[in-house]
């Protein structure tokens, strides 16, 4: 199936209503405080085992683009980020809003979240192949090495706590192996317990750790009140003005996003404050930053969603989750028997073509959903926790019991969510955790494979250029927040 | 006590946690018998990964004992625990949240209780304890919880045709 395929498959009524669906939901959590899209897409995943690969991955597109463009509304009407990319566009999004222009500012960022998305998806869709082409050639030498550079590199992720997010990842390593080992068929580390003969699935972790710990959280902070300015349709529409005005800052936000995007641990967040921070900077009006700067607004938008397109580039051609949420979308082609990487676009061609279609299609029906129905989102923030958060526990309930009709699942899910929660008090950062789950069997497998073909010679690693490079890589990411402090205590007088 | 007490407290129990795993996991795999023709075997993957965390945990842990911290994840998965708050925060309310969904886990475990009352009781509960007993908000969250019990068991029952516990 070509792209052209995808995006005629994507014109007929079941995937357009998986797609429409999923944006809708995208939206509308992104835009109720304290439910983020990767908690949704987490809630989601065991209900697209039911689903054919090409609607699940279809869905969660949908559910992606909405809930990275849902937090501008919360951002601008009530100055909270409904998403932690909008964190920036609170600053002038609701000042401008207060000054009394809320359509504009959701305007805005509506229109700059569109194109920002559209250039993502046209890098997308230029970068991808050919490196995925060069990729295809990595044998399990490289794929080895590949994966422990996406470790070090998403443990990196938090300069100063380096030590903790690699940690964080051999543990989320380590919690894959329980149960029976592929190679040789035994049964490992169950420590005499029957439901460990299963292993630990995937799912119930990331449902744990994705969307009780964010329920704990929120029951946490229960008193925190929000209030809300009104929606206002009123210069909601840009006119071509507008976008020629603002033309170079969005090329520029969405370049930075995209390649902020590609960079595999930096995620929409930092985009959008790079993006602010260099607008702010070549501003002939700077003073304005912070008090509803139109300037502003563009620059993280179009930059928050051009980071869609870029993390979607590592996690296709390379098997590497490109942001947070991309370890969402790796459990979920995990879960439907698919490898992210190079493989996948001469396996399953037409799931590379349906996640790029429904990429770009995803940020059209946003732009038109939130241009729209702004007034429906804007009352869905209004939703009581109290009803809110109980029934997201019953659907991860759901959710874990119904991968396999065990109850341990549930009990799995309940633990991980605990565990989740405290990881994150204690300042841990999950995200080497997930990676270290969803791709320990991938490391181990292509370990044992390349070892077993070459006689148990770990020659290879120095032999083959790209291994070689990988690796270095992963080296120098390693050692390289050491070095700077150690060459910043040097630099200071005594 | 204060923030960076607290921290370097979590930051130590988190290493010394990973010692513990690490320890457990050792112990098991030594159990593990090698595998012919397979250079690694079953137990080798995991018993590096664990030397991985022993040296961390001990790198850690040698950071505290020197006066130094361990930073702090500057992204965070979870939403509102990293920014200092102006409302109350009721620690008490997670809690009970979390005992109550351990409960409604063990009632889905029970052949006696069915999908539709553990859900219905555990979302009416839950509501009165997220809006902390607030008497006005009892009929209406008694009536959502109700109501969606019933809507959830019959949408995956009898549309998805999941067997639910």
């Amino acid at each position: 199936m070509t792209l052209a395929d995808a995006f005629l498959n994507l014109a007929t009524p079941l995937p357009f209503l998986f797609l429409c669906t999923g944006v809708f939901l995208g939206i509308m959590v992104g835009v109720m405080p304290g439910i983020t899209a990767g908690m949704l897409m987490a809630l989601t995943l065991p209900f697209t085992y039911h689903m054919t690969s090409q609607h699940a991955v279809i869905l969660l597109m949908g559910m992606f683009v909405g809930g990275v463009s849902g937090g501008l509304i919360t951002a601008t009407l009530m100055r909270i980020p409904g998403e932690p990319n909008a964190i920036m566009t609170c600053l002038d999004g609701h000042a401008l809003a207060r000054r009394g222009f809320p359509g504009r500012a959701l305007g805005l960022g509506n229109a700059a979240s569109l194109v920002g998305g559209g250039l993502s998806w046209i890098a997308l869709v230029l970068l991808a192949p050919p490196l995925a082409k060069v990729a295809v050639y990595f044998g399990p030498f490289e794929n080895f090495a590949l994966v422990v550079m996406a470790l070090v590199l998403i443990s990196s992720l938090s300069e100063g706590s380096f030590l903790k997010g690699f940690s964080a990842g051999l543990l989320g390593m380590l919690v894959a192996m329980p149960g029976i080992d592929e190679s040789s068929g035994m049964m490992r580390l169950t420590f005499g317990v029957a439901a460990f003969e299963g292993g630990f699935n995937i799912l119930p972790v990331i449902l744990g750790t994705f969307a009780l710990g964010q329920v704990f959280a929120d029951a946490l902070n229960v008193e925190e009140k929000f209030e809300a300015l009104e929606a206002s349709l009123k210069g909601m529409f840009i006119s071509a003005h507008d976008y020629l005005l603002h033309g170079w800052n969005i090329l520029r936000s969405s370049l930075i996003g995209l390649w902020m995007g590609i960079l595999p641990g930096v995620g929409a967040t930092i985009a959008s404050i790079v993006a602010y921070t260099t607008a702010k900077n070549v501003s002939k009006h700077p003073e304005a930053f912070g008090s509803g700067s139109e300037e502003a607004i563009i620059a993280t938008e179009s930059a928050n969603n051009a980071t869609t397109g870029g993390t979607l580039i590592p996690l296709l051609t390379l098997g590497i989750p490109g942001g947070l949420t991309d370890s969402i979308l790796l459990g979920a082609l995990v879960i439907h028997n698919l490898q992210p990487g190079p493989l996948l676009f001469r396996n399953n061609p037409e799931i590379v073509n349906a996640i790029m279609a429904s990429h770009l299609l995803a940020h059209a029906i946003m732009f038109l959903m939130m241009t729209l129905g702004i007034g429906l989102f804007a009352r869905m923030m209004q939703i009581p926790r109290a009803y809110v958060l109980p029934l997201v526990v019953v659907f991860c309930a759901i959710g874990a019991f119904a991968l396999n009709n065990r109850v341990f699942d549930v009990w799995l899910m309940l633990a991980f969510g605990a565990v989740g929660f405290l990881l994150e008090v204690a300042k841990v950062p999950l995200a080497p955790f997930v990676v270290g789950l969803a791709l320990a069997p991938v490391a181990e497998t292509e370990l044992r494979a390349g070892l077993m073909s070459s006689a148990g010679s770990y020659a290879p690693f120095v032999q083959r250029p790209a291994a070689l490079f990988l690796l270095v890589v992963a080296a120098a990411v390693f050692l390289w927040p050491f070095l700077r402090k150690w060459r910043r205590g040097r630099a200071q007088p005594a | 006590m204060d923030v960076n007490r607290a921290a370097r407290v979590s930051d130590a129990l988190y290493s010394l946690a990973l010692l513990l795993i690490a320890g457990l996991v050792l112990r098991e795999a030594g159990t593990l018998a090698p595998a012919p023709y397979d250079p690694l075997g079953p137990k080798t993957f995991p018993v590096w990964i664990c030397y991985g965390l022993i040296a961390l945990a001990l790198a850690m842990l040698a950071r505290l004992a020197t006066g130094r911290d361990l930073g702090r994840a500057q992204q965070s998965m979870v939403l509102g625990l990293d920014q200092m708050a102006e409302h109350v925060r009721r620690p008490w309310t997670a809690l009970a949240l979390f005992g109550l969904t351990i409960a409604y886990a063990a009632a889905l475990s029970l052949r006696g209780i069915g999908f539709m009352a553990a859900t219905g009781c555990y979302l009416l509960l839950a509501g009165l304890t997220l809006t902390r007993l607030d008497r006005k908000q009892l009929l209406p969250i008694a009536i959502a919880a109700g109501v969606a019990a019933v809507a959830l068991d019959f949408i995956f029952r009898r549309i998805f045709i999941l067997d639910l516990p």
